[in-house]
C-alpha cells in the first residue's frame, strides 16, 4: 500500500500533475488493489468533506478579496500606509508589507494579495532602487502574511480539519501576524539603511488627513468584519457574506469604481478559484480519510509516542516537518492531510490545539514563498515578469526572517492564546 | 503512420456551441455566488433584526457550493488551471512539454471516469430510497449528483485534452519530419 500512498503520489507531484489528481488517483488505486471497504465510500468522504458550513466562508472570503481589486478598495488602503509611514526610510517597502497585512484583514488568499500589490507597488520599488531580487522577494514573502491575518482560509481548513473553533483560531492569529509584519518591516528598514534608500520626503499631516478620509470606508471594513464577528453579530461565515456585501456597497456607491458587470466578473472569477482550491480538499480528505483508515497516524503517533519527546522537541519536529512539505505541497493539501496525523499528538503532550493550529499556520505561510514549489513565488512571476531564479534568491532573507517569528511563535504560546482567550 | 493521414477538425457548430456552453456555465457559477452572498446575508439579518430563521438556508448554501466546486472543476480542467507544482513542465522543450501533460490528463480522466462510477451508484441509491435534506426536505439526489456530473464532466474534458494533445504532438512531429532536408 505503500506504492499507492506514498510512491505514487510522489511521483506524480514530481512530475507536475495537478494536485487534487494526486490524491484522486492514490485513492482509486488503493481502493481498487488493497481496501475492503465498498468503493462508494468514495462518495460518502468527498461529499461529507464539502457538506460543511464552515467551509462556505472559504467562497465568500475569496469573493471579498477579488471585489476588493475591482472596486478601489485595495488602492485606497496602499495610498493610505503610504501616507502613514511616509517618513520611515525604506517607507515603500515597509508599506508593501503594511499593504499586505491590511489587505490580509479583508481578503482570505495569499496569491490574490501578492497580485493585486504586486501590480500596485512594484514600479515604484524599482524606480527607488530596491532592485528586481529584494522587490520581488519582498512581494513573494509578505503575501504570505495575509495567511496569518484573519481572515484565513488557512485557519479555516485547519479549524476544519481539527475541530477547533474558527473564531478564536481567527483571534490567536492578529498578534502572531503583526509580529510577522513587524519584523519584516525592520528588516526592510535595515536594508533600505544599507541600499541608502531613505525617507519618500516629510510626514505630511494633511495628506495623511485626505487619505484617511479617503480610504476610510475602505479601512473600516476589516474593523467591521472582525468586530462583528467577535461582538457575536454573526459567524465567520457570516462575516464572509457582510464582507462581500460591503465591497460591494462601497465599491458601487461610495467610489463608484464597480459596475454590475464588475461584480459578476469578480463573483465568477471568486468562484473558479474556490473550485480550484475546494476540490482539492475533497480530494485530499479522501485521501488523509484512507491513512486514517489504515492506521497511518495511529503508527505515527505510536512511533513518535516511544521517542518520549517533550512538547518542545515535538513543535521543533513538526516545524521542521512541515518547512520540508511546505516547499513541496500547497497549503490546503498540507493541513487536510497533515492536521489529522499530528493532531492526536498534540492533545496527548498537552499542547494547546489553537496555539498548535497558528504554529502550523505560520509554517504553511512561510512554505506559501520558499522555493522551490511556493506558490506567491509563481503568481509574483507571473505579475512581475521576474525570472524565476532572481525570486528564488530575493526571497531567502525573508524566509530567514519569518522563520525566526516562527520560533518566537512555537515557543510563546501566550502570544498565541492572549486574543482567543480574551476574546 | 501514412503521410497522407488527415485528422478531421471539429465542426464549427459543435466549437460554437461548446464555446456557449462554457461562457453560460462561467456566468452561472458566479450568479449563483451572488445569490449565495444575498442569502447569507439575509439570514443573518433576519436573524438578528427580525427574530426570523430562513429554515433550510445553511443546507442550500452549503449544496449550492458543492455545485460551485464541482461546475467549476470541469471548467478549471478546461482552462488547464488546476493547482500544480509545474516546475517540470516549465523547463521542458514543447513536445515532452505536451507528452507530459498528456499523460497528466490521462491520470485526471482514470481518477475522474473511476469516482464517477463510483458517485453514481451512491447517488442511484440514494435515489431509490427518496432521501431528502432535514430542514427543508431537499431532494438529496440533486446535492449528491453534483458529484457524478463533476467527475463525468472532468473525466470527460481530460480524455479529449488528452486526444488532442495526441494529435498535437502527432502533427507537430510530422511538421519537424517536413521541415528535414
Amino acid at each position: 500500500m505503500i506504492w499507492t500512498l506514498a510512491v505514487l503520489p510522489m511521483a506524480l507531484l514530481l512530475l507536475g500533475t495537478p494536485i487534487f489528481g494526486i490524491f484522486l488517483i492514490g485513492a482509486v488505486a488503493t481502493f481498487m488493489l488493497f481496501l475492503s471497504v465498498p468503493p462508494v465510500a468514495l462518495h460518502q468522504i468527498t461529499f461529507g468533506a464539502m457538506e460543511n458550513y464552515a467551509l462556505l466562508a472559504v467562497p465568500f472570503f475569496i469573493f471579498a478579496g477579488e471585489l476588493m481589486s475591482g472596486s478601489g478598495i485595495a488602492r485606497r488602503l496602499i495610498v493610505w500606509v503610504l501616507a502613514l509611514i511616509s517618513r520611515i526610510p525604506g517607507s515603500l517597502g515597509v508599506a508593501t508589507v503594511g499593504a499586505c497585512t491590511l489587505i490580509g484583514a479583508i481578503s482570505g488568499a495569499s496569491t490574490a494579495t501578492v497580485a493585486v500589490v504586486g501590480k500596485t507597488l512594484y514600479p515604484g520599488l524599482i524606480r527607488e532602487g530596491y532592485g528586481v531580487r529584494f522587490a520581488s522577494g519582498l512581494l513573494s514573502s509578505s503575501g504570505s502574511i495575509d495567511i496569518m491575518i484573519p481572515p484565513s482560509i488557512a485557519m479555516i481548513l485547519f479549524g476544519m480539519a481539527a475541530e477547533q473553533s474558527i473564531a478564536k483560531l481567527f483571534a490567536a492569529g492578529v498578534l502572531p501576524g503583526l509580529l510577522i509584519a513587524c519584523m519584516m518591516s525592520g528588516y526592510v528598514v535595515i536594508m533600505a539603511l544599507r541600499m541608502r534608500i531613505l525617507t519618500r520626503g516629510e510626514f505630511d499631516f494633511a495628506r495623511l488627513r485626505a487619505a484617511t478620509w479617503d480610504a476610510g470606508p475602505a479601512l473600516l471594513m476589516p474593523i467591521f468584519v472582525l468586530a462583528g464577528i467577535y461582538l457575536g453579530w454573526f459567524s465567520p461565515t457570516e462575516a464572509g457574506g457582510f464582507a462581500c456585501l460591503y465591497a460591494i456597497l462601497v465599491g458601487r456607491y461610495v467610489y463608484r469604481e464597480m459596475s454590475w458587470k464588475g461584480v459578476l466578473d469578480a463573483a465568477t472569477q471568486a468562484a473558479f478559484i474556490t473550485a480550484q482550491i475546494l476540490i482539492i480538499v475533497a480530494t485530499a480528505a479522501l485521501f488523509s480519510w484512507i491513512l486514517t483508515v489504515n492506521g497511518v497516524p495511529q503508527a505515527i503517533t505510536g512511533g513518535l509516542t516511544g521517542l518520549n519527546l517533550p512538547p518542545w522537541a515535538f513543535l521543533m519536529a513538526v516545524n521542521v516537518i512541515l518547512l520540508i512539505v511546505g516547499c513541496f505541497l500547497d497549503p490546503t493539501s498540507a493541513i487536510i492531510v497533515l492536521t489529522p496525523l499530528f493532531m492526536p499528538l498534540v492533545k496527548a503532550l498537552g499542547i494547546d490545539p489553537i496555539h498548535f493550529g497558528i504554529v502550523m499556520t505560520a509554517n504553511i505561510a512561510i512554505g506559501m514563498f520558499t522555493p522551490p514549489f511556493g506558490l506567491n513565488i509563481f503568481v509574483a512571476q507571473s505579475v512581475l515578469g521576474v525570472p524565476l531564479d532572481t525570486i528564488y534568491r530575493g526571497v531567502l532573507p525573508f524566509a530567514v526572517v519569518q522563520i525566526a517569528a516562527l520560533l518566537i511563535i512555537t515557543y510563546w504560546p501566550g502570544l498565541s492564546l492572549y486574543l482567543a482567550t480574551a476574546l | 503512420m501514412p503521410d497522407d493521414l488527415h485528422i478531421p477538425a471539429p465542426p464549427a457548430i459543435a466549437l460554437h456551441l461548446a464555446r456557449i456552453a462554457v461562457f453560460a456555465a462561467r456566468a452561472l457559477l458566479g450568479t449563483l455566488l451572488v445569490g449565495m452572498m444575498l442569502l447569507n446575508v439575509a439570514n443573518a439579518v433576519c436573524r438578528y433584526l427580525f427574530g426570523v430563521v430562513l429554515i433550510g438556508a445553511d443546507e442550500l448554501l452549503v449544496f449550492a457550493m458543492i455545485w460551485i466546486v464541482m461546475i467549476g472543476m470541469i471548467l478549471v480542467t478546461i482552462d488547464r488551471r488546476h493547482i500544480t507544482l509545474d516546475f517540470l513542465a516549465n523547463r521542458l522543450a514543447p513536445r515532452p512539454r505536451i507528452a507530459l501533460t498528456m499523460f497528466h490528463h490521462l491520470i485526471i480522466a482514470i481518477g475522474g471516469t473511476y469516482a464517477a462510477v463510483q458517485c453514481l451508484e451512491f447517488t442511484r441509491r440514494v435515489a431509490t430510497i427518496g432521501q431528502t435534506s432535514m430542514a427543508i426536505g431537499f431532494p438529496m439526489l440533486f446535492a449528491h449528483s453534483a458529484l457524478v456530473v463533476g467527475f463525468a464532466g472532468t473525466a470527460l474534458v481530460a480524455a479529449v485534452l488528452l486526444v488532442s494533445g495526441g494529435t498535437e504532438l502527432f502533427t507537430s512531429d510530422r511538421a519537424t519530419k517536413t521541415k528535414l532536408p
